[in-house]
């Protein structure tokens, strides 16, 4: 399959008071056409980071360190302000963690959507098909068009903001989404139908669909490749099968995975003991060497590369890749 | 409809009970006006005490000799007919005249120095707020903090000497010249305007520094909504974004405190309007509050009471219009 966008080696970095903060740290990453990918990971980890660096959106004071984003042939962390204002919303964009604070809380719905036709005149050359089409989108995530276009976003409850953004980001038929936690702020009913709805829109219009969660449940559910971050490195990239299965997979995938609370599972959640390396003080070797049972000494010397494995799984990890008997450098 | 009509009827309970507040507090201190007056009058030896009883009477609309019940029922009945009984200082003039010909000069100063320094202050503030990490802004930021902490009647005091006593670029009190005939004609006019310049810039200067530095902070915690990053991932333009998202919403609290500074100002113009002679509702409450013209004071406070109340009812409605959140059905 063909590269839809090509992360290489992108580090994005937050100046702070006692120094540069990696919070995304050499990662690359290949995502195809049509595929939802998952970017999993905790809180911190730099997955957030990541996903907001695909609009060249990363907050103050962040900035790219090195690396580029290679899309539609452009390189969006080199991109000027024009071809970035073309690229956002009409061929990526974004929902946003709290949907529920992504609406200018003065300005009715309509209005809001008028500013995004304004920005993009080209995309509905004619308004009212625009509208038409955005009609047809809140239908499909189970909004009364009339009604959410005369409201203001007081007067929705989250869970239908949430479908409103969702719905906002798909008015310019952009060919990318990014969604980043768009369950966590629900409760379990709307989780569920967002998530039917998104698999439902994915169907439909075939989009690339990047989700930024840390709800494994979650991940099983929607995604056909994931992407494990650890600290601010990708750890480890596979398809859902591979990440949940495979026994070469990234020890700290393993943990998450024993750490994830089941209500099916007789088996008690297992916590990784000790906790995430602080980015500003970082030990040489494997940023998950202090808390892996698996570790040896070459782990806490040196800090492991992405391998690909004769499955086609690919991980960073010393000891896997030992395990493995054809190693190739990640490009 | 219901709820402005409300509204209204609380406003106008809110000045009534000031206005009561107001009359037993000057009846009931220790050595009260009423009888201030009468016994001044009783000690001149030029009246005799029915005489003194009837000047007193004149002066308040109100019998001394009755009970305080009924004199408070006369002065709101009075008060309610349009009078406010005549001034001690200016003998002959109802309070009432004197009032009426003050306002408009005081909402002129008030009025236009709180446009100009209000849309300078926010121009300011979102400029700051923007580029606040730039040694200008630092700079700019510093310079209204002094600006704010400045009182007026300095800054008055510095330029009426400067401007008006060493260069005599502007006049030094009044309201116009005595030499142009008042009327809607360009002599009149000019000379309002050359008059009011300076108490105007005394209030924008030390009021814009205010303004910039409640805009500032109102406009950096705007820029940290999720909305506005949600904005920039739509592509719309930088332009849309500052007026209709961060301006729009960072405006919000500072409409508020223009609605109070109003109110606030018609009575905190006493200092400007006294040191430039300026014959507002301030300059009249201090000659009043000096000349122990009770009913001319009790007048004023009415006014600036009613302006206050005035104020905060039209910022309720205002902020109905800009906030939909605020709305009431």
């Amino acid at each position: 399959m063909e590269d839809f966008i090509h992360i290489k080696n992108l580090t994005v970095s937050f100046r702070t008071a006692r120094g540069l903060l990696r919070a995304v740290d050499q990662v690359t990453l290949r995502l195809r056409s049509g595929e939802i990918f998952a970017l999993v990971g905790e809180s911190g980890c730099g997955k957030s980071t990541l996903a907001y660096s695909l609009l060249n959106l990363i907050p103050e004071p962040g900035f790219f360190e090195t690396g580029g984003i290679v899309f539609q042939g452009i390189d969006i962390v080199q991109a000027k302000y024009r071809e970035l204002r073309n690229l956002r919303g009409k061929l990526i964009s974004m929902v946003f963690q709290a949907s529920m604070n992504s609406f200018n809380p003065v300005l009715r719905f309509k209005n809001q959507v008028d500013h995004i036709f304004d920005a993009h005149p080209e995309v509905w050359p004619k308004r009212s098909e625009g509208y038409a089409y955005f009609s047809e989108l809140l239908t499909l995530v189970r909004l009364s068009p009339d009604q959410v276009l005369k409201s203001f976003p007081h007067e929705l409850s989250g869970g239908m903001k949430q479908r409103v953004a969702i719905a906002i980001s798909l008015l310019l038929r952009p060919t990318m989404l990014i969604l980043d936690e768009p369950t966590t702020a629900l409760d379990v009913l709307n989780q569920r139908l967002v998530l039917d709805i998104l698999r439902d829109l994915h169907s439909r219009l075939g989009l690339t669909v990047v989700f930024v969660t840390h709800d494994l449940g979650v991940v099983a559910d929607i995604a056909d490749r994931v992407g494990v971050m650890y600290a601010g490195k990708l750890v480890d990239v596979g398809t859902l099968e591979q990440v949940f299965y495979d026994p070469a997979r990234h020890p700290y995938v393993t943990g998450l995975l024993h750490a994830a609370p089941s209500a099916f599972q007789a088996v008690r959640a297992r916590p990784i003991p000790g906790s995430v390396p602080n980015l500003l003080e970082l030990q040489p070797g494997c940023r998950f060497a202090p808390r892996c049972d698996l570790a040896e000494s070459m782990c806490r010397v040196s800090e492991p590369e992405l391998v690909v494995h004769s499955s086609g799984h690919v991980v960073s990890c010393h000891v896997m890749s030992r395990m493995e008997a054809k190693e190739v450098m990640v490009q | 409809m219901a709820y402005i009509a409300r509204r209204f009827g609380v406003s106008l309970f809110i000045i009534y009970v000031v206005i009561t507040i107001s009359f037993f507090l000057i009846r009931l201190m220790p050595g009260n006006a009423v009888d201030f007056l009468y016994f001044q009058l009783l000690a001149s030896h030029t009246v005799s005490p029915q005489q003194a009883l009837q000047q007193v009477q004149s002066l308040y609309g109100v019998n001394m000799k009755e009970p305080l019940l009924l004199q408070y029922v006369q002065y709101i009945w009075n008060m309610i007919h349009g009078s406010l009984g005549n001034s001690i200082l200016y003998p002959g003039t109802s309070v009432l005249h004197i009032l009426m010909n003050a306002l408009p000069w005081t909402i002129l100063i008030v009025s236009t120095s709180l446009i100009i320094s209000f849309f300078i202050g926010i121009s300011i503030g979102t400029l700051i707020a923007y580029f606040r990490k730039s040694k200008f802004a630092v700079l700019v930021s510093t310079i209204m903090t002094v600006l704010s902490a400045i009182p007026n009647y300095i800054v008055a005091i510095i330029l009426l000497y400067l401007l008006a006593d060493i260069h005599h670029i502007f006049p030094t009190g009044g309201a116009y010249s005595p030499e142009v005939a008042p009327g809607w004609n360009i002599p009149f006019l000019f000379s309002v305007a050359r008059h009011a310049a300076l108490p105007v810039i005394v209030f924008i200067i030390t009021q814009v520094g205010g303004w910039s530095l409640g805009m500032k902070s109102s406009v950096v915690s705007a820029l940290g909504e999720e909305y506005i990053t949600s904005a920039h991932s739509h592509g719309i333009g930088s332009r849309r974004i500052i007026q209709s998202y961060v301006g729009r919403n960072a405006i919000l609290p500072l409409v508020t405190s223009l609605g109070l500074s109003i109110g606030f100002m018609v009575g905190g113009s006493v200092f400007i309007e006294t040191l430039f002679n300026y014959p507002g509702i301030g300059f009249f409450l201090i000659t009043a509050v000096n000349g122990r013209d009770y009913p001319l004071m009790m007048g004023a406070f009415i006014i600036v009471t009613s302006a206050v109340v005035l104020a905060n009812f039209l910022t309720d409605l205002i902020n109905q219009r800009l906030d939909p959140r605020t709305m009431q059905k």
